[in-house]
Parts: C-alpha cells; sequence; structure tokens
C-alpha cells in the first residue's frame, strides 16, 4: 500500500500537520477508537473479520484520507467516479483517480476492470498509462462489457470472488436498486466497488448525477489545467491536475481537493508518480483565485495558443 | 437414377438406370433431384442424434452409421441382452423418424457392415464371424468394383470361397485391399472408426419415461447428470476443462450446449453453476426422451489442488478466480476477458497484447512475470481507432493551436511533442491499413478546460501537403 511520495510533496503538509493537522489527527484517532468499539460486537463475530484499519485503503495524501469517515476509503461498499463536462464520455481523469484507489486495493488481490466495449479488442483502456498510475497492469483483468445490464451482472458475480482486490465497473445508467445491490454484494463478500461512470449525453450525465444512488462515496473529477512543478523545467509541463470532489460521502461532509501529479522519466529509466495536495477545503479551492484561472492567464505553456 | 424407394423398385425402376429409361417406363413416375451434399449434411444430423446410444458415432456415406457402443449396452439391459435391446431400440426410432434401417452388432467393423447390409443374424457373436460370413456374396468385404469383377471371373463368388485359398496368391492378383479387407472382417487386422467427434473423457446419461420439455425438468435432470458426472470424475482424480450437454429430441434432433472451464473441475455445484447459465438454450421441442453430459476434455486434478492457491506472482489465478472467469467467460463470451501484456511493438495500439486471464495457469510460459518497458507518457483511454481530427496550426510542422473532435472545439493552450513513432521495419507492409504503415508524430496537447490529449500528425511533414491528424488517446 506505500506509495513512494516526492520529499517536497511531504514538505507541503508539514505546516497542516503542526498546526490544525494534529487537532484533525487526534479526533481522527479518537473516531476511530469509538467507531471500532462500537463494531466490536458485529465484525469480531464475522468470519475473517479484520481490524477497522484494515477495512480503511488510504491513498496516503493525508488532506484527502483524513477527511473521510475514519481515515480512509471504506473497503467491501461502493464508490462512484464520475467525469465532468467533455470528459463525461471519455471519464478519464475519474479512471485515472480510480487507479490510484485500485493501485493500492491490489495489495488485497487482483483487480477485475469492467469496461464498456463489444469485445476485448475494444476496450479504450491503455495498460501503459495505468501503469504510469501505479495500477499494477499484471493483477488486472479486463472484461467488455455491451451494455449496463452486462456489467452489472459481472459486477455482481466479480464482488463475489472474495481474492479480488476490487471490482470496477464503468457504468452509464444506475438506478438506486442496482446500487443496493452492488453495495450489498461489496458487503457481503468485503470486496471493494466502484462505478466509473461514463455518460454520452450533456443531459443523461445531468440526469444520472441528480439520481440518489446506494454509494459510501460519490466522486466528481475533472482535470484541470496545469500549473507548474517546483522545480520543473518547463512551468506546467505535463502534469497531471485534477479538481477532486466528494459529492457525497456517507457519516461526512462534501469537500474539494486538488491534486497535481508529474510523470517523469528519471535517469535510471524509473518513472515516479508524485501526488500533492495543495489544499483541503472546497471554499480554499474555489473561493479566492484558483490556481487554476491562475496558471491559464500566467504560464499559458511552452507553446502559447493566440 | 441415385435411388428408387420400394413401390418404384416394384416397377422395375433400379438405381442406376438413366432418367428417359425409367420415365420410358413410368410416364408419371416422380422423379427429385438427387443432393448428395444434404444428404451427407443429413447424415451428419442423424450421427449426431445417434450419440444417443454411443458417444463413438462415424458418418459412414452415404448411408450408413457405424457405432462403436463397447461398454455401452449394459445401459439397456442386461450384459446378454443389452445389445439386443440397443439395436431394437436404435432400429425402432430410425423407423419412427421415417427411415428405412437395417442394422447389426458384431465385433468387427466389416462383419457388422456385412451383416447388416447383407442380411443375416443381426448379431454375430464373437468368434461366429467366419462362419457367418461364409455364404455372403464377396460384396459384402466393402471391395471396389474392379476387385469384385475379377473374383466373379475366377468363380469366387462368395466369402467363404476365399477362406481355403493362399493369401500371397489373392495379394498378388488383387493387391493387398482384398486382403486388408478380410482380416478387417474377421478381426485379424484392426480398424478404427473415425468418429464425429473424439470420444469424450468421461460420460453419463440419463433416459426419461416421459419426453420432458419443463425448463426446471431439463434442470434437475441436468443437475442430475452434473452430480454423476462430478463423481465419476473425482473417482477417477480428474476434472472437466469442457463439458457438452446433450437433450435429444423425439424428432430425432439433438440440442446441444457446451461450457468450457479456465481450470479443471470436479466440483458439482461450480459445474452445474456453468451449465445453468446455458440451460436456456436446449430447444426441447416436442420433448426430450434422453439427455448425456460428456467432459469432452478432462484433466488429472490431485485432490489437493481444489484448496489450493496459486503462490506465483502475476497471476490473477487465486482458487475462486477461475471460477469467476468460468462464469464471466460462459455468460459474456471467453473474447470478453482479457489480460494484458506488453508487446515488443512501437505503435502504441500493438503495445498490448490481450490475453485470455488464466492462460498462466496452464502455459509455464505465459507464467513468467512480463516486462513492461518504460514509456514516456501514456494515456489512459486510448482509442481502439484513431479518430482524425480537424486541426488549426499556425505552422504546417508544429502542433495544432485548435482541434475539432467529436464535433467539440478544442482551443490548445499548451503541447509537448513530437514523440516520433514509425512502424516497426521488420512488419510486412500493405499488410491491414496503409495508415499503420505511416511514421506518426504524437503530440500531448492540453486544452483551455484542462482536457490532455495524445494526438498525432500521420506521415512525415511535406510542404505542399495538407498533414492528416488524428486524436488517439485522453490522459487521466
Amino acid at each position: 500500500m506505500d506509495v513512494v511520495f516526492a520529499p517536497d510533496a511531504a514538505n507541503q503538509n508539514a505546516p497542516l500537520e503542526s498546526g490544525l493537522g494534529v487537532k484533525y489527527r487526534r479526533f481522527n484517532e479518537l473516531k476511530d477508537r469509538i467507531a471500532a468499539l462500537e463494531r466490536a460486537g458485529t465484525l469480531a463475530s464475522r468470519p475473517g473479520a479484520r481490524g477497522l484499519q484494515d477495512r480503511l485503503v488510504r491513498l496516503g495524501l493525508p488532506g484527502l484520507d483524513g477527511h473521510l469517515p475514519g481515515g480512509g476509503l471504506a473497503r467491501g461498499g461502493l464508490h462512484e467516479l464520475a467525469g465532468e463536462g467533455a470528459d463525461r464520455e471519455q471519464a478519464a481523469a475519474a479512471a485515472g483517480f480510480a487507479a490510484l484507489w485500485l493501485a493500492r486495493l491490489q495489495a488485497a488481490g487482483p483487480v477485475l476492470w469492467i469496461a464498456r466495449a463489444a469485445t476485448r479488442a475494444a476496450i479504450d483502456l491503455h495498460a501503459h498509462g495505468l501503469k504510469q498510475l501505479r495500477l499494477d497492469p499484471d493483477r488486472l483483468i479486463l472484461v467488455a462489457a455491451k451494455k449496463d445490464d452486462e456489467a452489472l451482472w459481472a459486477m455482481e458475480e466479480g464482488l463475489k470472488a472474495r481474492s479480488l482486490g476490487a471490482v470496477l465497473g464503468e457504468i452509464g445508467r444506475l438506478d438506486l436498486t442496482a446500487s443496493r445491490r452492488l453495495q450489498l454484494a461489496a458487503e457481503a463478500g468485503g470486496v471493494t466497488a466502484f462505478v466509473l461512470r461514463r455518460w454520452r449525453l450533456m443531459q443523461q450525465a445531468a440526469r444520472e448525477a441528480a439520481q440518489p444512488i446506494a454509494a459510501l462515496t460519490r466522486w466528481r473529477i475533472a482535470a484541470l489545467p496545469g500549473a507548474s512543478l517546483p522545480g520543473a523545467s518547463l512551468p506546467g509541463a505535463g502534469e497531471t491536475r485534477w479538481k477532486v470532489e466528494l459529492a457525497r460521502c456517507r457519516g461526512g461532509r462534501p469537500n474539494a481537493w486538488i491534486l497535481e501529479s508529474g510523470i517523469m522519466e528519471t535517469a535510471d529509466g524509473s518513472d515516479r508518480f508524485h501526488a500533492a495536495p495543495l489544499s483541503g477545503d472546497l471554499a480554499e479551492v474555489l473561493g479566492h483565485g484558483s490556481p487554476a484561472a491562475d496558471a491559464r492567464n500566467d504560464r499559458p505553456g511552452r507553446r502559447a495558443a493566440g | 437414377m441415385a435411388a428408387a424407394d420400394p413401390r418404384a423398385q416394384a416397377l422395375g425402376i433400379a438405381p442406376g438406370i438413366g432418367l428417359s429409361d425409367a420415365q420410358a417406363m413410368v410416364p408419371d413416375l416422380d422423379v427429385q433431384p438427387a443432393d448428395p451434399a444434404g444428404d451427407l449434411a443429413a447424415l451428419h444430423r442423424l450421427a449426431e442424434w445417434a450419440t444417443r446410444f454411443s458417444p463413438l458415432v462415424a458418418p459412414d456415406p452415404a448411408d450408413g452409421l457405424m457405432l462403436d457402443i463397447t461398454g455401452c449396452a449394459h445401459l439397456w439391459g442386461g450384459p446378454r441382452d443389452g445389445e439386443g435391446k440397443l439395436l431394437a431400440d436404435a432400429l425402432r426410432r430410425l423407423r419412427g423418424h421415417g427411415f428405412d434401417a437395417c442394422g447389426a452388432i458384431a465385433g468387427t467393423i466389416g462383419a457388422a457392415w456385412a451383416a447388416a447390409r447383407f442380411g443375416i443374424a443381426p448379431i454375430i457373436p464373437q468368434g461366429a464371424v467366419s462362419g457367418a460370413l461364409a455364404g455372403l456374396p464377396v460384396q459384402a468385404l466393402r471391395l471396389d468394383a474392379a476387385t469384385v469383377d475379377g473374383l466373379h471371373r475366377l468363380g469366387l463368388r462368395r466369402i467363404g470361397d476365399l477362406y481355403p485359398l493362399k493369401r500371397a496368391g489373392l495379394a498378388q492378383r488383387f493387391g493387398t485391399g482384398l486382403i486388408t479387407r478380410l482380416d478387417q472382417v474377421l478381426g485379424c487386422a484392426g480398424e478404427t472408426l473415425s468418429p464425429l467427434a473424439p470420444p469424450p473423457d468421461h460420460r453419463v446419461s440419463l433416459g426419461f419415461a416421459e419426453p420432458i420439455s419443463a425448463p426446471e425438468s431439463i434442470r434437475r435432470a441436468a443437475e442430475i447428470l452434473v452430480e454423476r458426472l462430478a463423481r465419476e470424475l473425482a473417482e477417477h482424480q480428474r476434472g472437466a476443462r469442457a463439458l457438452k450437454l446433450s437433450a435429444y429430441r423425439l424428432d430425432g434432433a439433438a440440442s446441444v450446449v457446451a461450457i468450457g472451464t479456465a481450470r479443471a473441475s470436479a466440483e458439482a455445484r461450480h459445474l452445474f453453476h456453468l451449465l445453468a447459465e446455458k440451460l436456456e438454450q436446449i430447444d426441447p421441442g416436442p420433448g426430450i426422451e434422453f439427455m448425456s453430459l460428456a467432459a469432452e476434455r478432462s484433466e488429472v486434478v490431485s485432490p489437493l489442488q481444489s484448496g489450493m492457491i496459486d503462490t506465483d506472482e502475476t497471476a490473477v489465478s487465486a482458487a475462486d478466480l477461475a471460477p469467476l472467469m468460468d462464469r464471466l467467460a460462459n455468460r459474456l463470451g471467453a473474447d470478453r476477458l482479457a489480460r494484458p501484456v506488453p508487446e515488443e511493438s512501437h505503435m502504441p495500439e500493438r503495445a498490448i497484447r490481450l490475453m485470455p486471464p488464466l492462460d498462466g495457469a496452464r502455459n509455464p510460459e505465459a507464467k513468467k512475470k512480463p516486462k513492461w518497458p518504460s514509456l514516456p507518457p501514456r494515456p489512459t483511454r486510448l482509442l481502439p481507432n484513431p479518430e482524425p481530427i480537424e486541426v488549426t496550426a499556425l505552422v504546417p510542422d508544429e502542433p495544432p493551436v485548435m482541434f475539432r473532435w467529436r464535433r467539440v472545439v478544442h482551443r490548445v493552450t499548451w503541447s509537448e511533442g513530437p514523440e516520433r513513432i514509425a512502424p516497426e521495419w521488420w512488419r510486412p507492409t500493405g499488410s491491414d491499413a496503409n495508415e499503420s504503415r505511416e511514421t506518426r508524430d504524437y503530440y500531448r496537447v492540453q486544452d483551455e478546460a484542462g482536457g490532455r490529449y495524445w494526438v498525432y500528425r500521420a506521415g512525415l511533414y511535406e510542404s505542399g501537403k495538407t498533414p492528416r491528424w488524428y486524436l488517439h488517446g485522453v490522459f487521466a
């Protein structure tokens, strides 16, 4: 589950750790203990019950992980990820964000990714690209599903296989009943489920986003224009930058963050993935002069468009 | 005339005479064009149906079926009268379907062939073959016309006439073909059937007193068969890799469904689960009177294996994944599942090979951890087919400042490249599309909204030519 983080990314969190961060951490520790006491009776009686810590998965970004109930994303539950705007159909940024979680869940077992495609050759995922997001392609099984009902069926089947690390399904239409089935299947098998929403039409995107579903968390991920990476020779060159919005969270509050990463080749040929949380609060991100807007105005990139 | 029915034969119409002769003899003769291909196809269908009596059925064109009933007869009765009952049952059913059928059982293929066609005792016991056949004409040896003529010229008309003759002399005059046929009939030389399908490793069957057609009855029958087969497999320490369920219908048709498993399994619950998905494809027609379930392929499994968890790293092979893969493959199709493996190719669309997910489990070569190369940034989404885009570029050999993809205009604010990707020289030219033979200059571009795309210009830049641009992928 451990990921290599750039030292500067850790330093950026240092001020947060010393101030409010400590309070939050202690608060979260207390919440953990209360939750553990509350669940002790029901969980311990289940076969294979593990500690509360094992029931969570963390990205390794304290600002984001700490905001989630218990201090991480709940395993054995359903989580929704969706793209926004022009990315609503490809959901490339959401797929990338999913890959971060899945990479960490791969420690528990292989990941089943149910893609929207008529045949396996038509699957529009690129394993080399996923690998650069730290997802291990050797522990990835792809399934091509033509329609939503096929994908939902395959997800439910997958969630019964306890040796899987996670199951992700690319889904267009999802209603409360179908999502509840997935949530129950995920809970029963202890396998973490993700629905990655793909919507072709704007109206469908709006309708589906408003549809209540039985997911523990609902995320919206949008790509943002790049800002500068400290130390990068060219400002804004090539990094991945997302606005990650937690729209709904059972037992928690909505929030939003900006995640930034750079993929670069190092001298020894190995690539590294840096993730640096730049902000914690929705207000902070969207309020006064978003970094995204700054980036657009100040650093148009190497080859500026007219 | 290729064939004539009994009533036509009674009027003197025999196969072999000319059409005009026949019509002269019987002016209102009903003549149908011969359809040898159709007859052969019908014979194969009949052979499929006949697998209800034995899994080893070989069509014997133009009008025969050969069944190896070794070990099958006991299903029809005791060890002594089982064979007779089987034969009677087969002939009764064939006649019931409108076929004019004769049959015989003998210890050798040749003897059974002769007995069925030349009408001697329907069952020739072991050891009585030479006596039983002695009186039959030499044609009963399955000889070509020239050999039969030659024998006739020598006055050898019956099979029995050949017994006292010197084999060397016969071989000299008629070639070894005659000797071989004689030996085959008498059981001195081996002969094997070329069955429709290779014999299954294990097979169980179930007959019904009353024909069944309700889905729940079919389901229950399948369940019983699976349990029996699983027990049989377990006894032999084998697991099924491919199963075939055949439902034999009252009208002589057979409805067949097949399933495959990623790993040998003898677990009744798992096998039935797979089969249950397909049961609705069985068309009972007027009713099913007999069902069989065969393990077409099986492999040795050690009793330990079922509970063992694979320890190798790459594999997607933990014990409960094989059943999952089977369920997915049998419902969606095996071509819907994949495990990505890196392929040594520069062209992005060929840089990944999609392998069957559990292949590593039985193919030691595939078990090795594949080596993933370190590449420049690659998109998360790669379109299966690059899509043409309209671009605006300030300078022709530079990346675009604007492009239109799927009717949406994207203004480029940042770009990086080119990464030049040339097709491999070792690949043959002119294979599929011309496109793939061209050098591509890939750029990573970002639009105002923050979307990052992978676009390329096809072919090297040439002045005076409008470059063609494609969008190939979307970055996360």
